[in-house]
């Protein structure tokens, strides 16, 4: 009976899993909801599958009848000690989460004043651009990425930018970043979430410039000069230049598919399986509350 | 969920929007202005931004944008013959990045997008860059 509330956590795997193949053939915007999404349900219901489990250490602690006698039957002891370990282990690397995001989100006088520019210019030479939520939105460029584009190429880089911003991508990576903190299992959907959201802003700042080779062209570049030096990244910011660029080019490269069958699947797989791990953790609860309520 | 994927449906939309994504609002404008002196190796005139912009804007909007740069405190400018030509004020972007530094910096000691992106290059995707980048042709 108690077997579904290990579900959760085995959905976890599979969604993760499923977001991977989502990554590729499903358009951008799509799969990066839906990835979001899963995850949100995969990591509430583990998180919670694992404070049911645990629920039967602590409660022995404070020798509650119905509970030790729970905690006793049907979950082992190390088990729960376990469940709880990880519990707080999660509990820690969303804080962690936190802390690494905080700075993003401070007010922006700090660093932008009101009458400045969208574009901020930071004279280095080194290859860097990001996008910047705070203040209404910066694009934050060096030198060194301005000169190494041409016009119509740091249209496209402006576009790109632009559509973080627009579209509030930080959010969806701030979110999936609480996932992977709150489930381990998850780990690997923050770099499915940041694929998706670079391949999205690719998607409009192609459609920005009405070309899809430029805008392939101008991420070719900035990606080759960005790596034929030292580069510096920035977490929690989203960069014209990282993650899979070759990949994001090659789809740039190709026009834009109609859904494929295994683009569906992999949408459904990755929906399915989010709501499987909310099915579990709900279902061990009624469970739960059947037990102790005789 | 619906069938028409993003792509598709702003493909559509590309036709119809066609005109009005020719007007650029005037913080595009901006940016783009602004990234061409940058780009620049010296001090560059109205006529010289536009041209470099592809020249399909108004000489007189090239104008209005860099006058509005100039307010901002971006761009400095000298009299050169009759006309001004515009510079990016590297002073006012160093107190900026000054400004800046604690964002700039913070990014360094979280290591894992930086990992991430030198990992995302392999020797696969240097590869296929230069491939494309030949695909592509330079400039």
């Amino acid at each position: 009976m108690w077997v579904v509330v290990y579900l959760p956590l085995a959905f976890a795997a599979c969604v993760a899993a499923a977001a991977a193949l989502c990554a590729g053939p499903v358009s951008p915007r799509l799969a990066t909801w839906m990835t979001v999404g899963a995850g949100v349900a995969a990591a509430t219901s583990s998180v919670w599958a694992l404070a049911l489990l645990s629920a039967g250490f602590v409660e022995r602690g404070v020798r509650v009848e119905e509970f030790s006698r729970l905690g006793a039957k049907v979950v082992p002891h190390t088990v729960s000690v376990v469940a709880l370990v990880l519990l707080v282990i999660g509990g820690l690397r969303v804080v962690a989460a936190c802390v690494r995001h905080w700075p993003l989100y401070r007010k922006a006088s700090q660093a932008s004043r009101a009458d400045e520019p969208e574009l901020i210019v930071v004279p280095i030479d080194e290859p860097v651009a990001f996008a910047w939520s705070a203040g209404g939105g910066r694009i934050v460029v060096s030198r060194g990425m301005l000169r190494r584009l041409n016009a119509a190429e740091r249209r496209v880089l402006f576009a790109h930018e632009r559509s973080h911003l627009r579209n509030h991508h930080h959010r969806f990576q701030l979110v999936a970043d609480l996932c992977a903190g709150a489930n381990p299992l998850l780990n690997r959907l923050r770099s499915d979430v940041e694929f998706t959201l670079e391949r999205w802003a690719d998607e409009d700042a192609a459609f920005e410039v009405n070309d899809r080779r430029l805008a392939a062209r101008a991420l070719a570049r900035a990606a080759t000069v960005s790596t034929d030096r030292h580069h510096r990244g920035h977490a929690g910011r989203l960069g014209f230049e990282r993650y899979g660029v070759a990949r994001r080019v090659a789809a740039l490269l190709v026009d834009p598919r109609p859904r494929s069958v295994r683009a569906t699947a992999a949408t459904v797989a990755l929906g399915g399986f989010g709501l499987l791990a909310l099915a579990g953790a709900t279902m061990a609860t009624l469970d739960l509350i059947r037990i102790t309520g005789h | 969920m619906s069938r028409s994927s993003p792509e598709r449906r702003r493909a559509s939309q590309t036709v119809d929007k066609l005109g009005v994504r020719e007007r650029r609002s005037a913080g595009e404008l901006e940016a783009e202005v602004l990234g061409a002196l940058w780009a620049a190796v010296g001090p560059m005139t109205p006529g010289q931004v536009r041209e470099v912009l592809g020249g399909e804007l108004a000489y007189t909007t090239v104008l209005s944008v860099l006058a509005r740069l100039h307010t901002k405190g971006v761009v400095v400018r000298d009299k050169v013959g009759r006309a001004h030509a515009y510079s990016p004020s590297v002073a006012e972007a160093e107190l900026t990045a000054r400004r800046m530094q604690d964002l700039l910096q913070r990014g360094d000691d979280r290591a894992g997008v930086l990992q991430r992106f030198v990992a995302g290059l392999s020797r696969k995707d240097r590869a296929l860059l230069g491939e494309f980048t030949q695909q592509l042709g330079d400039r």
